[in-house]
């Protein structure tokens, strides 16, 4: 389809007006601005969390689950000393009783 | 440096760290940027692809940005010129998408002879943009689409206000002839 402009002189304000006319400001779905907000903030968010933060995290988990059960250990130990203190005293003052 | 530039720059400062802050970058961004790339690439699919593309690389990189004087929209103006950029190469070897089903606004147009006119002069005009060089391109949404000053789509663009002058002289110039040829083709061609 020809569209006539050689029969209109295409001289510089021409050229400008039809690009003024042609070249709009176009706008993306409100869906999209919403959805890509919601993902950028998302991530920044998620960033706190970095693959350091984590093994760090993970480390001082190991840590502190490998110190209470240390300490929970020794506490049994110490319940059974205690019961076997208790135990061999109670034999001795029966023994001294016969 | 005027009041919104330096709020700006504060908001730039806070978004290396606070998630609100780059979220209100975007909002003051986003239309515009996605605006100039659906121009490049013609696409409506592709623009959101690629705007999404400048806001995460922006939000990777927004640590480093220095004040140097630019304002931050011409940074994810060189972002999105880049992407655009990869993006036209890794097309080269498919069919471009021409930009044909963007018709501005014609409502205003009653007659139905003279709005088939207006809708076709506009698509070939948008043809005739899509040939000029990348650089060129850019100059025509950064003025038409965006209204921007030749000072900042210098900024934007790394040249000189005068070379911004001289390169849209020239771009006009290319675009006229590019009409021509089409015109010229199209009156060869009998359809």
């Amino acid at each position: 389809m020809r569209i006539g402009w050689n029969r209109q002189r295409l001289d510089r304000k021409r050229i400008e007006k039809l690009l003024e006319d042609s070249l709009v400001p176009v706008e993306p779905s409100p869906s999209f601005v919403s959805d890509l907000r919601a993902r950028l903030v998302t991530i920044r968010g998620g960033r706190v969390i970095s693959p350091w933060v984590l093994v760090l995290l993970l480390a001082s988990i190991v840590i502190f689950v490998a110190s209470a059960l240390g300490f929970a250990i020794r506490i049994l130990l110490g319940l059974l000393g205690l019961v076997g203190l208790m135990e061999r005293r109670r034999r001795e003052s029966k023994a001294l009783g016969t | 440096m005027t009041p919104r530039e330096s709020d700006e720059m504060e908001l730039v400062r806070s978004a290396a760290s606070e998630a609100e802050a780059f979220g209100e970058l975007y909002n003051r961004h986003v239309t515009r940027i996605y605006s100039y790339i659906y121009y490049r690439t013609g696409d409506y699919q592709d623009a959101e692809d690629l705007t999404a593309r400048v806001f995460q690389r922006a939000l990777r990189h927004v640590g480093n940005f220095q004040d140097q004087g630019v304002p931050f929209s011409a940074w994810l103006y060189r972002i999105a010129h880049n992407l655009v950029a990869n993006w036209h190469r890794d097309r080269s070897r498919r069919p471009v998408v021409p930009l044909e089903d963007h018709v501005a606004d014609t409502a205003a147009i009653t007659h139905p002879e003279a709005l088939a006119l207006a809708e076709e002069q506009n698509r070939t005009l948008l043809r005739a943009v899509r040939k000029l060089p990348p650089d060129r391109q850019q100059l025509l949404i950064l003025k038409f689409v965006e209204r921007l000053p030749n000072a900042e789509i210098g900024q934007i663009m790394g040249r000189t206000e005068g070379a911004i002058k001289s390169l849209y002289h020239r771009t006009l110039n290319s675009l006229r002839d590019q009409i021509k040829m089409m015109e010229d083709g199209a009156m060869g061609n009998p359809d």
